[in-house]
């Protein structure tokens, strides 16, 4: 066994000033995503978990995933917001397994432990026995085995949460500068649910936010949004990025010039019009000149605006090479008629059928099966120079640096 | 008013062909011009949400997710196969109601054959002088996670 493991090369060291060229091992490792796991997903860093307008009621549930561990969110009776880990306290087994639902307890199906909906163990089966004989010991406290809670924080109607208590507050872990855009969706207004796609990529998880953080692959892969002007090089455009480099933001307005300026750049076709505009029938609804916003909060969350489509993005790890997306898809309750059917059909764009994500979702699994077999190769990463810092354009790659600077100083590699 | 049910069959195979013969112009055919086409999760059905994954409102939107399938869209290329069962036909005021069980199957390039999607149609069929057509597809299909992608219509 010793010889065997001792034939497999160590990977490389990752170059201590090196953000330009990013080992390939890290997408296919093993041993490094059970790493990621512990770090990101169960450490000291706040997940999505839901919308509050999931759950509206007391009483209401919905089961989540933080990494691969499932978690409850709950509204108790009070109103308040729990997120409970899904594993009954006795024999591990998981709890609920309705996506969403209505209920007063939360019971275990195999010797039915119940438990209130902030945790509390309330009640089980013979604890006192049968004729006096078995039961549970007189010292057995049902305080003493409640489902392990997780530590909660809802902004704006966005529900976090952490398995570590001592994740630093939710507001500092956000930043003031993500904080602006965060709220430009998540203004206070209530949120309504329009419905949720599920999505499985065959690529590593980190290849979902490089790819959200990565604005020079939109310009080239996606030409719907470049013939139709929704993303584009020579738009107005920014990337901005947060204090520690793990969130980012990409910024632009809808501009579509002139067919002649236009047939310079990549991926425009001239030729793609509408039969039915409808599709694009877009307003504007938000301060400001921008129209789409995508922005990254690692380690789960991709929100989404272009142009009035608007979608919360769970990225899900299912195994070193494999996530899900969860998307949920919402507008505002104030919203009349004509809006929700606008921002039903811009969804067209989202999701595994969209116009622009299906393309997403077939070019990492391409990229998955271009690297597994390199772990030793490294990518490059130049495009507007070795920087992590802001910008005025999207031609560059700073932001997918700025993460992985994060990612790096966060596992000691 | 009633229709004659005697070519629905036909509407069915033709559309089924249509989509894996890879003849895409033929399937926007079978439409009516006011058409409804939506792909839909039963999960989002059984929570009364309106999210379609593909959802055309017209059959110049069908048209319009042809050309981006053939000339704007980037995927692996693929053969889909549908099997659809036995049709539940129903007379109503102005339209036939059908029901029918589908799967469709994808196959990639060197790969095996695989289930991509399986559900029930939730359709109707009109009579545009004597031509059947559909003014409402709904594919609402039962397992919620999709994988990969859905490139071509269910």
């Amino acid at each position: 066994m010793t010889e065997l493991a001792a034939s497999i090369p160590a990977p490389p060291r990752w170059a201590a000033d090196e953000l330009t060229r990013i080992p390939l091992w890290i997408y296919s490792d093993d041993a490094l995503y059970r790493r990621e796991l512990d770090r990101f997903f169960y450490g000291p860093e706040w997940s999505f978990i839901g919308l509050s307008a999931e759950i509206p009621e007391p009483g209401d549930f919905k089961t989540t995933t933080i990494g691969e561990r499932s978690v409850i969110l709950t509204r108790d009776r009070d109103g308040e917001l729990y997120a409970l880990e899904n594993r009954c306290a006795h024999r591990g087994v998981q709890l609920c397994h309705e996506p969403f639902g209505h209920v007063a307890r939360l019971r275990c199906p195999y010797h039915h432990w119940t438990y209130k909906l902030d945790g509390t163990l309330v009640g089980l089966p013979f604890r006192n026995g049968v004729d006096g004989r078995g039961g549970m010991p007189d010292d057995f406290a049902l305080e003493d085995h409640p489902l392990q809670k997780l530590v909660v924080h809802e902004r704006n109607g966005v529900v976090f949460a952490s398995f570590d208590p001592t994740v630093e507050p939710f507001e500092l872990w956000l930043g003031s500068k993500m904080t602006a855009w965060f709220d430009r969706v998540f203004d206070g207004r209530r949120l309504r649910v329009l419905g949720d796609l599920h999505q499985r990529v065959n690529a590593n998880w980190k290849l979902m936010f490089d790819n959200i953080k990565d604005p020079y692959h939109a310009s080239v892969l996606h030409v719907f949004l470049v013939s139709f002007g929704l993303f584009r090089a020579d738009n107005p455009s920014a990337t901005e990025i947060d204090a520690t480099g793990r969130h980012s933001v990409l910024v632009c307005a809808r501009r579509r010039p002139a067919v002649a300026e236009a047939a310079e750049l990549e991926s425009y076709r001239p030729k793609l019009e509408l039969h039915d505009p409808r599709l694009l029938d877009v307003v504007r609804e938000f301060p400001g000149e921008a129209t789409l916003v995508m922005q990254t909060l690692s380690p789960s969350l991709v929100i989404q605006q272009q142009s009035n489509t608007l979608a919360v993005r769970q990225v899900v790890p299912k195994g070193v090479g494999v996530h899900e997306l969860h998307w949920t898809f919402f507008g505002y309750e104030d919203d009349d008629d004509e809006m929700t059917t606008r921002r039903l059909r811009q969804a067209n764009l989202m999701g595994p059928a969209g116009y622009v994500s299906l393309d997403d979702g077939e070019v990492l699994g391409l990229v998955q099966s271009g690297i597994t077999t390199a772990p030793n190769e490294r990518s490059v990463l130049e495009m507007g120079g070795p920087g992590t810092d802001d910008t005025d354009h999207v031609v560059t790659e700073a932001a997918i640096r700025a993460f992985y600077g994060y990612y790096r100083d966060a596992l000691d590699l | 008013m009633t229709i004659d049910a005697s070519g629905v069959d036909r509407l069915y195979v033709d559309y089924v062909h249509a989509i894996d013969d890879g003849n895409l112009a033929r399937w926007v055919e079978l439409f009516t011009d006011d058409c409804s086409y939506r792909i839909i999760s039963r999960e989002n059905v059984r929570r009364g949400l309106p999210l379609a994954t593909m959802r055309c409102d017209s059959r110049d939107m069908l048209r319009d997710r042809v050309a981006a399938i053939e000339s704007s869209a980037f995927y692996v290329s693929r053969t889909v196969r549908h099997l659809v069962g036995l049709l539940d036909v129903q007379p109503a005021d102005d339209h036939l109601r059908v029901r029918a069980n589908f799967a469709m199957f994808e196959s990639l390039p060197r790969s095996a054959t695989t289930l991509l999607c399986a559900g029930v149609y939730d359709d109707e069929v009109v009579s545009e002088g004597g031509v059947l057509r559909f003014r409402q597809k709904h594919c609402i299909y039962d397992g919620d996670l999709v994988v990969d992608s859905i490139v071509y219509p269910l």
